[in-house]
């Protein structure tokens, strides 16, 4: 195979060459240490991973979940009232699941947030910047059944707030001891980004983070990166831009 | 008998989710040198180029369970390689103008020159060409799947490789050109 060969080939003006050759221009040698300390880290890495149990939730430690059970039940009324009633039932059904094939697409989710401000329920607008005590509830659209993941996005940085059985038709999403879930905004809060994500087998949320981060290497992160990087990932996905009042 | 070196990258990959060590290990020992001379082509520092190769495949350890069945590994792993380099790559990029510009007000940048040969003429190539090339034109990845791995369309990904073939032609028949004369 002449030099002129190989030339021509990767110009796309030849016939294609053996692929060894193609190799031969493209990989290095690994020094054996570096092999060696990359499958020690790589162990070591396993032997650190502690699976994070589904359905555990980041929330907790900001305290958004302290709220009074009575003011919780009197948003529920109004998040109903808000949106139509849905003729599914809410997630955390597991008996109206169906085994998905690995090779089918992620159920096709949308979001919608209702925002609640002074105890008031409405329909968040993409104007509307939200501050301190104001309180933001999720809503999902899905066409099947799955799994769905609430993420909040500030800048590079991605949370799963939320993991939760995905059930097709409209619902609420809800933590585990069924209450729903909510925001609750606080002076740290920044303008950011609320996605959901569904997929058809459950994914741990340290996967599905470190997943995210290496498709996404661009900043700020916004919604068309986030699902692009998501659908990358065999995901479906819904986000919303929220601002925050400064 | 079924061994793990004659199953395929992505049977080892549906193993390596279910945490199995050695199907790690066989697509490591499979791919360590193209994802290692992938980074080299971006990274001439050795030691930062080595630190990216662990970091890559860290990352394909960390987000083994988001690979999707029926996915080519290959595709996913270079998309991973390539998002780790290409981070590595504008750091160093940014010091270096960093220093430079402490040192002199024009930043130095490689230029094709007559008498390349191939590796310095595919080194020359701006970062967003020498990605869609070194994946298009010798991985054998088609416009698709360079689209997928560098987040472009795929029309983009085929007018990168076409204009990285344009520059590549276009320096090394200056060498030829001279060379002959």
């Amino acid at each position: 195979m002449s030099q002129e060969s190989l030339l021509n080939f990767l110009l796309d003006d030849g016939p294609a060459v053996e692929d060894a050759i193609l190799a031969n221009l493209l990989e290095e040698d690994v020094p054996d240490a570096l092999a060696t300390q990359t499958l020690n880290r790589v162990a070591l890495l396993r032997t650190e991973h502690e699976p994070v149990p589904q359905n555990s939730s980041n929330w907790t430690s900001r305290g958004t979940w302290a709220k009074a059970s009575v003011f919780l039940a009197m948003a529920a009324a109004v998040l109903l009232a808000v949106f139509p009633p849905s003729s599914g039932e809410l997630q955390g059904n597991f008996e109206h699941m169906t085994a998905k094939g690995e090779q089918e697409g992620a159920p096709t989710i949308s979001l919608k947030i209702a925002a609640i401000q002074n105890g008031v329920a409405s329909r968040h607008r993409a104007d509307e910047a939200y501050a301190p005590n104001d309180e933001i509830a999720f809503r999902v659209q899905s066409d099947k059944d799955g799994f769905v993941y609430l993420l909040h996005v500030v800048n590079q940085n991605i949370d799963v707030l939320l993991e939760a059985p995905l059930v097709a038709g409209e619902s609420d999403l809800g933590m585990p001891n069924g209450q729903h879930a909510r925001w609750s905004f606080d002076e740290s809060d920044t303008n950011s980004l609320f996605a959901v994500l569904s997929s058809n087998e459950p994914l741990q949320s340290t996967d599905l983070q470190d997943g995210l981060s290496a498709f996404l290497t661009e900043t700020p992160v916004n919604k068309d990166t986030l699902c692009l990087a998501a659908q990358s990932l065999g995901c479906q996905c819904d986000a919303i831009e929220v601002m925050v009042l400064q | 008998m079924i061994t793990l070196g004659n199953q395929s990258d992505e049977d080892l990959m549906l193993l390596v989710q279910k945490g199995d060590e050695l199907a790690y290990a066989e697509l490591f020992a499979r791919h360590k040198r193209g994802v290692y001379g992938y980074t080299r082509r971006f990274i001439r520092d050795e030691a930062q180029a080595q630190e990216v190769f662990q970091d890559a495949w860290l990352k394909v350890h960390r987000a083994s369970k988001t690979y999707r069945k029926g996915a080519r590994f290959k595709t996913w792993l270079y998309t991973i390689t390539a998002n780790t380099t290409r981070d590595a790559y504008r750091q160093s990029q940014r010091r270096i103008q960093t220093v430079d510009s402490a040192i002199e007000p024009t930043a130095r940048q490689t230029q094709f020159t007559s008498g390349m040969d191939l590796q310095a003429a595919i080194a020359a190539l701006p970062e967003n060409l020498r990605e869609a090339f070194l994946m298009g034109a010798i991985q054998g990845f088609d416009h698709k799947e360079v689209a997928t791995a560098l987040d472009i369309s795929p029309s983009n990904a085929r007018a990168r490789i076409s204009r990285a073939r344009a520059a590549l032609r276009k320096a090394l028949k200056a060498e030829t050109n001279e060379g002959g004369a």
